[in-house]
């Protein structure tokens, strides 16, 4: 299943790279060639993730603190792992982006008591990839 | 999850930096610096001669009078390019700490930011270091100002758990007010300063301002007994803490020497127990026990308390994911060395010779592809009593000491009876019980429902008792006063 089997989500580090491989398979899938109307959707959607990956990033780097460095023992990632052997483009994006946007909400509260703005990018993110999803859809 | 990749596999010979040159040290013996997770050399660090520490501190004193006439805004520029460049590297700094010193990925990211967060701080010396002055302060018609003026030479002798933080928390503060200095990294965790060296050669400092040697204590006394330097700051164990303020003091200098810890964790029966449970293993088992502010004794206050804390915490412990520090998913990594292995097992092999319950025995620990590294797993003992000396002495390992109380009363007297006074935390969601602790308890870190009780670069970083020799603290403004002094000034006109 390629970057997202990961073998589990035990701490800050492992969860914020949990989420940055959400965003750079994003960036991968919505490089790839497709024609027709979904071409221009993949183009505004590849730019919107490395933001978000950039977004992340940051967050990794400024909001990590010592106090907060507390092992995570009662997290399942396997359950958000997204199907990577998807041969169309379209189909792979949305689901990489409906289990990016499940992952993203059920984080919103976990993150909420450790780190307030990290959990209000992860409410966003989710909204954001809901709507990706739907445009994919349309 | 793959690991992430170190920066680089050896870092060959340390060299030492002096007026702003990379030299060759003026050294007969070299250490091998090793990483502690695959036992593994990775460079060797030179005991650098007393000859050359010469050099070093003529260079340091033959730019302070330039450095101190540079005006501080220039000063602090400079740290601003500083910052900029330390932001760029934030992540090789972060890996390469792991490498030689075995922290996790986490824990060296959030070290690398505390890092340049006191080199943020210390960009600040425009309004950190200025004066003050009263018109007729002396008399009708006669003011008085207190300069506040930068000495000369300082230097820091640094510990090998954090090394890129712990020298930050000094030479930012004494170069932005005007000072120059030289840092002297653990012979255990040289190669961090070395690769922040480059980076700080690379922002601007005039040649001089800001040295870097390698070597050895006796390098550490040459540098005390200098009579080319002003101020010592040093963080280590209590002992060489104490003789550090002792031999700097005989030879007239300033100092501030950080000394060790034995921290309890206190837990009272109405703690946010889950809460409770979550924050105080980042304490104990945070950078394999070995920071100054590491939980050590687990302190339960009545039955209640102990039958909420103590079963769930041994579980928690069990699930503590012991590895290499770069596979991210690292919860605690191993010890700095085999030496400080060996010494910790003696302290568990004591606690089981005294009488204490060992419920979890992390000695035999065997980390998959790591099988020659430093590691030693989360290690419980109940039934610990105060006066065992696992209760007392600082053992700087993942060892928990569990050390039941009836009251907060009884704590309060446990702690303040021990030669440390480093930090103390208490979980409670009682105000007046919290009240109570932090305004008895004698120590310089007092933590409300938090394990570690790290200062902010802000604030000074300090303790009570043998945990800390001196007056004026690392960090924020108590560091502008250690590296300054106040000139006042009278001034009439006729």
């Amino acid at each position: 299943m390629g970057k997202c089997e990961f073998s589990g989500i035990s701490n800050f580090a492992s969860l914020l790279r949990y989420m940055t491989d959400f965003e750079e398979t994003l960036v991968e899938v919505y490089g790839k060639q497709v024609s027709g109307a979904a071409a221009e959707k993949f183009a505004a959607f590849a730019e919107k993730h490395k933001k978000r990956l950039g977004e992340l990033e940051l967050a990794r780097r400024e909001k990590l603190r010592e106090e907060i460095l507390e092992p995570i023992m009662d997290l399942d990632s396997k359950k958000y792992c997204p199907k990577l052997d998807i041969s169309d483009p379209v189909k792979q994006a949305i689901e990489l982006e409906e289990k990016a946007a499940k992952f993203y909400a059920d984080m919103t509260p976990r993150w909420r008591t450790i780190q307030g703005e990290i959990a209000r990018i992860c409410e966003r993110l989710s909204k954001q990839s809901l709507e990706f999803a739907a445009k994919l859809k349309a | 999850m793959a690991l992430l990749p170190e920066y680089k596999k050896n870092y060959g010979k340390l060299k030492n930096y002096i007026n702003g040159e990379w030299v060759e040290a003026d050294a007969d013996k070299y250490d091998n610096v090793v990483n502690p997770a695959t036992n593994e050399v990775i460079a060797q660090v030179p005991m650098t001669s007393k000859k050359q520490i010469n050099e070093a501190v003529d260079a340091a004193n033959e730019a302070w009078w330039a450095w101190r006439s540079t005006p501080p805004v220039t000063r602090a520029r400079v740290l601003f390019k500083m910052k900029e460049i330390l932001e760029q590297n934030y992540e090789t700094i972060a890996r390469i700490m792991v490498q030689e010193q075995g922290k996790t990925i986490d824990e060296a990211r959030g070290e690398a930011r505390r890092t340049i967060e006191n080199c943020e701080v210390a960009t600040g010396v425009t309004t950190l270091a200025m004066g003050y002055n009263l018109e007729d302060g002396a008399a009708e018609g006669i003011d008085e100002d207190a300069i506040i003026s930068p000495l000369g030479a300082f230097a820091a002798i640094c510990p090998f758990n954090f090394p890129a933080m712990i020298p930050f928390w000094f030479w930012p503060y004494a170069v932005a007010t005007g000072n120059t200095y030289i840092v002297k990294p653990s012979r255990q965790v040289p190669i961090t300063m070395q690769f922040i060296t480059e980076l700080i050669d690379k922002a601007g400092f005039p040649p001089g301002v800001f040295n870097m040697v390698n070597g050895s204590h006796e390098l550490a006394d040459a540098l005390m007994a200098h009579p080319g330097i002003k101020g010592i700051s040093f963080v280590g164990s209590s002992p060489i803490a104490k003789h550090v303020y002792e031999l700097s003091a005989h030879y007239g200098k300033r100092v501030q020497a950080q000394g060790g810890a034995k921290n309890s964790l206190v837990v009272m029966e109405d703690a946010a127990i889950d809460k409770t449970i979550k924050n105080s293993l980042a304490s104990f088992y945070g950078c394999a026990g070995q920071r100054c502010l590491a939980g050590s004794n687990l302190v339960p206050v009545g039955k209640k308390a102990y039958d909420a804390v103590v079963p769930q915490f041994i579980e928690a412990s069990k699930k503590i994911k012991v590895g290499y520090g770069l596979n991210e998913e690292t919860n605690m990594g191993p010890v700095v060395s085999q030496a400080a292995k060996k010494k910790i097992l003696g302290y568990i092999q004591k606690g089981i010779d005294e009488g204490a319950k060992l419920v979890l025995d992390g000695r035999n620990i065997k980390v998959k592809g790591y099988e020659n590294g430093a590691f030693i797993g989360p290690t419980i003992f109940t039934g610990v009593t105060p006066d065992m000396t696992i209760a007392k002495e600082e053992i700087f390992g993942p060892v928990v000491a569990v050390v039941e109380q009836n009251s907060v009363d009884d704590v309060i007297e446990m702690i303040n009876k021990s030669p440390f006074g480093n930090a103390a935390s208490i979980y409670t969601q009682n105000g007046a019980t919290a009240r109570k602790f932090r305004y008895n308890v004698q120590a310089g870190n007092i933590g409300i429902n938090i394990g570690i009780v790290a200062a902010m670069a802000y604030f000074p970083f300090g303790g009570y008792k043998d945990s800390f020799f001196g007056n004026m603290h690392g960090q924020g403004i108590d560091a502008i006063n250690f590296f300054t002094d106040r000139k006042v000034v009278i001034t009439r006109w006729f």
